[in-house]
């Protein structure tokens, strides 16, 4: 019965696929139509999941990394196949672990095979004339900025033996060494946008920045004490990656947010709090998901990675898509977005959801100490901003402030909030002060041109949606072209047909064209609204599209 | 009263209900062609292939890693390990296809196993399916479906996949599974029941 079931199940899948209804294959089969019904409608709703796609910007970028790659592989196979000592890569799994095999493969090898490995592979590509196309290319980019975001930072160049005091804003090289002092915050901002965040007393060296012509990033970093907060942009070149170095471990990565903290005697702590780190010790190697840590003792392998314990207290703050957050914290330090889609987390533990995604902007600080938070917004629309501030203790909620500001003068607001931590719970939150955000903001932020560059301008919804419409409340008239445009009379309804060109007059969708009081919005996420009331005569925008008078008030928008 | 019929409503139009999954086809001999030449080392030809079959490949790691990231991460080093084995496959090129899902495929449980996600216990993560792919979708019911599909055994979700989503027949879906079409009819059988009972336990 069950053969026969799943055969007849077969063959009414296979015609509902090809257009059949469910009842045509039911009255085919009656003896197991009570068994067949709800497998068909599951069937159904199968069929009616959507087809996803690769994203454009993948399918743009790919191929032409792919070949790359290829290529590189191709030439790394001829350098293995001349010594067969070199490691396999091939087991590498996972596609997380595709940028690690650059390094991790190389760190495997002894010493002595991999210069004896080199020289195979340049005297190879010297003679199949290769050598020009891969020889190393200039770095395009070789430094990162210090931001000194509270007390004092002293710093050794690799010149100079002596320490200086640091100031805000100077350039860093390889070889430079920074020390924060008690109570002293400062940031190290790469080329790239990712940064490194000190805590006080930690001991830092730059030891390798670098950028080149084909798009490589290499951040090597010694910690030699303290804690650190990382914040690494996304790496997609392979080659690329950002390393920590202790005395004990090397923590490596290529788009996450990681914390490294070092003790005096090498001992080393990394934990996740988003992507992916592998940790090196030994020879031995863990690799930590989010929510992950591993300790590793001087002169020893990784710990196994356990999960890091949840944090005692927390607070979250959800901003919906007429404005842009970001929190600022007591020690000055800032997480979140600017409307130009520049992210940036300097706070330890926290992190921003990409305001893009959904509508709605969720920010989260892990562990929150006392002082002044500040929530800085944004407006990219000229609409009332919703938030909610919630503060969380042991997982219960002990603090909410819900909130709507209308956009008046300035560009945002800045939200100041005080907190008391005892225990690491929060014991109070108040909103101290509310004030329009001018000139001076609270983020210390270092936007490197490649960063700015990445960033993609963050659009309210209302200002860009997949389905144009639009809305015409005129009371012109306006006179289709082309069959089918029609005439529209009466105050109606029209749709853009083009980002930012929708205006319109006239009685059914998309119909009208000519300026006149009608309202459009593209088709395209982020092209913007339209508004025209210009009174007199118009045109239609796009050709046969049509011609409308129109009277009304002038009145432009987005 | 028919508690299995999610979103039914959105399905069924004047019980005209019709899928709309095709199977994606593509000329043999030319596939043959592109094969033998990629096996001798052609980088161009491969991106022909590369190409051809990305669409199917993404899709079909996407909706077991629900993550347009790793998907994307995944699909690549796919390629990649196609390529360095693409010699496997000279004189067979009817069978690359086959061979390529069974990478992707290696790949996906490799990853799900690094990561600890055995999508069989893994308690819901719809959030990571909210990838700008699903924002047309949108409905709710939908998402459920998919974190369903997910929790469905490797096999029923391997044959949910191919079959329904990817829109292969018996055959195909038997040859990268190292099935029968028999076999094949069975778990898609098992995987149709099991959602069905899933969506009714959900309701």
């Amino acid at each position: 019965m069950k053969a026969k079931l799943s055969q007849v199940l077969d063959e009414c899948v296979t015609q509902i696929r090809k257009g059949e209804t469910i009842e045509t294959c039911l009255a085919e089969y009656p003896d197991v139509r009570e068994q067949l019904e709800p497998l068909l409608y599951t069937t159904l709703s199968i069929f009616a999941i959507p087809k996803v796609s690769p994203s454009d910007k993948f399918r743009r970028i790919s191929k032409a990394r792919l070949m790359r790659r290829l290529r590189q592989e191709s030439i790394q196979s001829r350098g293995v196949k001349s010594d067969q000592r070199t490691p396999s890569i091939n087991g590498l799994a996972g596609g997380w672990q595709r940028l690690w095999q650059n390094v991790a493969g190389a760190r495997r090898v002894a010493i002595p095979v991999t210069i004896a490995l080199l020289l195979a592979l340049v005297a190879s590509l010297y003679h199949l004339g290769a050598f020009s196309s891969l020889s190393p290319t200039p770095a395009l980019a070789s430094q990162c900025t210090l931001s000194i975001l509270s007390g004092s930072v002293e710093v050794q160049n690799s010149e100079v033996e002596s320490w200086q005091q640091g100031t805000d804003g100077m350039t860093l090289s390889a070889g430079a060494r920074a020390k924060t002092a008690p109570d002293s915050h400062a940031l190290f901002t790469f080329f790239d946008g990712s940064t490194i965040k000190l805590n006080p007393d930690t001991d830092i060296e730059i030891q390798q920045i670098e950028y080149d012509d084909e798009q490589t990033a290499t951040i090597v970093l010694k910690q030699w004490m303290g804690d650190t907060w990382s914040h690494v942009v996304k790496m997609a070149e392979p080659g690329s990656h950002y390393q920590i170095d202790t005395p004990s471990a090397s923590a490596i990565a290529w788009g996450t947010l990681f914390t490294t903290e070092v003790d005096e005697t090498g001992f080393t702590r990394v934990a996740t709090t988003e992507g992916l780190v592998s940790v090196v010790a030994q020879g031995e190697e863990v690799y930590l998901p989010a929510s992950q840590q591993t300790l590793v003792e001087a002169g020893t392998a990784p710990s196994q990675p356990v999960t890091v314990p949840s944090p005692k207290a927390e607070i979250l703050i959800t901003i919906d898509m007429a404005a842009v957050g970001s929190v600022s914290d007591p020690t000055g330090s800032s997480t979140g977005y600017l409307p130009s889609g520049f992210a940036y987390n300097q706070i330890m533990g926290s992190q921003s959801s990409s305001p893009s995604s959904d509508g709605t902007q969720l920010i989260t600080i892990a562990e929150p100490m006392t002082g002044e938070y500040i929530v800085t917004l944004r407006y990219i629309a000229q609409e009332v901003v919703h938030f909610r501030i919630q503060g969380k203790s042991e997982g219960k909620v002990a603090f909410e402030y819900v909130g709507a500001l209308e956009p008046v003068r300035g560009s945002g607001w800045l939200i100041h909030l005080n907190l008391d931590v005892v225990n690491g719970l929060i014991v109070n939150i108040e909103v101290s002060d509310i004030e329009p955000l001018r000139n001076e903001v609270p983020e210390k932020i270092v936007e490197t041109e490649l960063a700015t560059g990445r960033a993609a301008p963050i659009k309210s919804p209302a200002q860009g949606t997949e389905q144009g419409q639009g809305q015409g409340q005129g009371q012109g008239q306006g006179q289709g072209q082309e069959p089918g445009q029609g005439q529209g009379q009466e105050p109606g309804q029209g749709q853009g047909q083009e980002p930012g060109q929708g205006q319109g007059q006239g009685q059914e969708p998309g119909q009208g064209q000519g300026p006149g009081q009608g309202q459009g919005q593209g088709q395209e996420p982020g092209q913007g609204q339209g508004q025209g009331q210009e009174p007199g005569q118009g045109q239609g925008q796009e050709p046969g599209q049509g011609q409308g008078q129109g009277q009304g008030q002038e009145h432009k928008q987005g | 009263m028919r508690d299995f019929r999610i979103n039914i409503n959105k399905i069924k139009k004047g019980n005209k209900a019709q899928a709309t999954t095709r199977a994606v086809t593509h000329d043999q001999s030319k596939i043959l062609r592109l094969v033998e030449r990629a096996a001798d080392g052609d980088f161009e030809t491969f991106g022909e292939l590369y190409s051809i079959y990305l669409n199917q490949i993404y899709r079909y790691v996407f909706y077991q890693v629900k993550d347009k990231m790793t998907a994307e991460d995944i699909t690549e080093e796919v390629f990649v390990k196609a390529w360095k084995a693409i010699g496997s496959c000279r004189g067979r090129g009817q069978t690359f296809s086959p061979w390529l899902y069974r990478i992707a495929h290696n790949h996906v449980i490799d990853n799900l196993r690094s990561q600890r996600k055995d999508l069989s216990t893994e308690r819901g993560t719809i959030d990571k399916v909210s990838g700008a792919e699903l924002e047309m979708a949108g409905e709710l019911e939908r998402q459920e479906l998919l974190e369903l599909i997910a929790r469905l055994p490797e096999n029923q979700r391997q044959v949910i996949i191919l079959k329904f989503i990817e829109g292969l027949d018996n055959f195909e879906s038997g040859q990268i599974m190292g099935k029968s079409q028999g076999a094949i009819r069975v778990l898609q059988m098992r995987a149709l029941a099991a959602l069905r009972q899933k969506l009714s336990k959900e309701k």
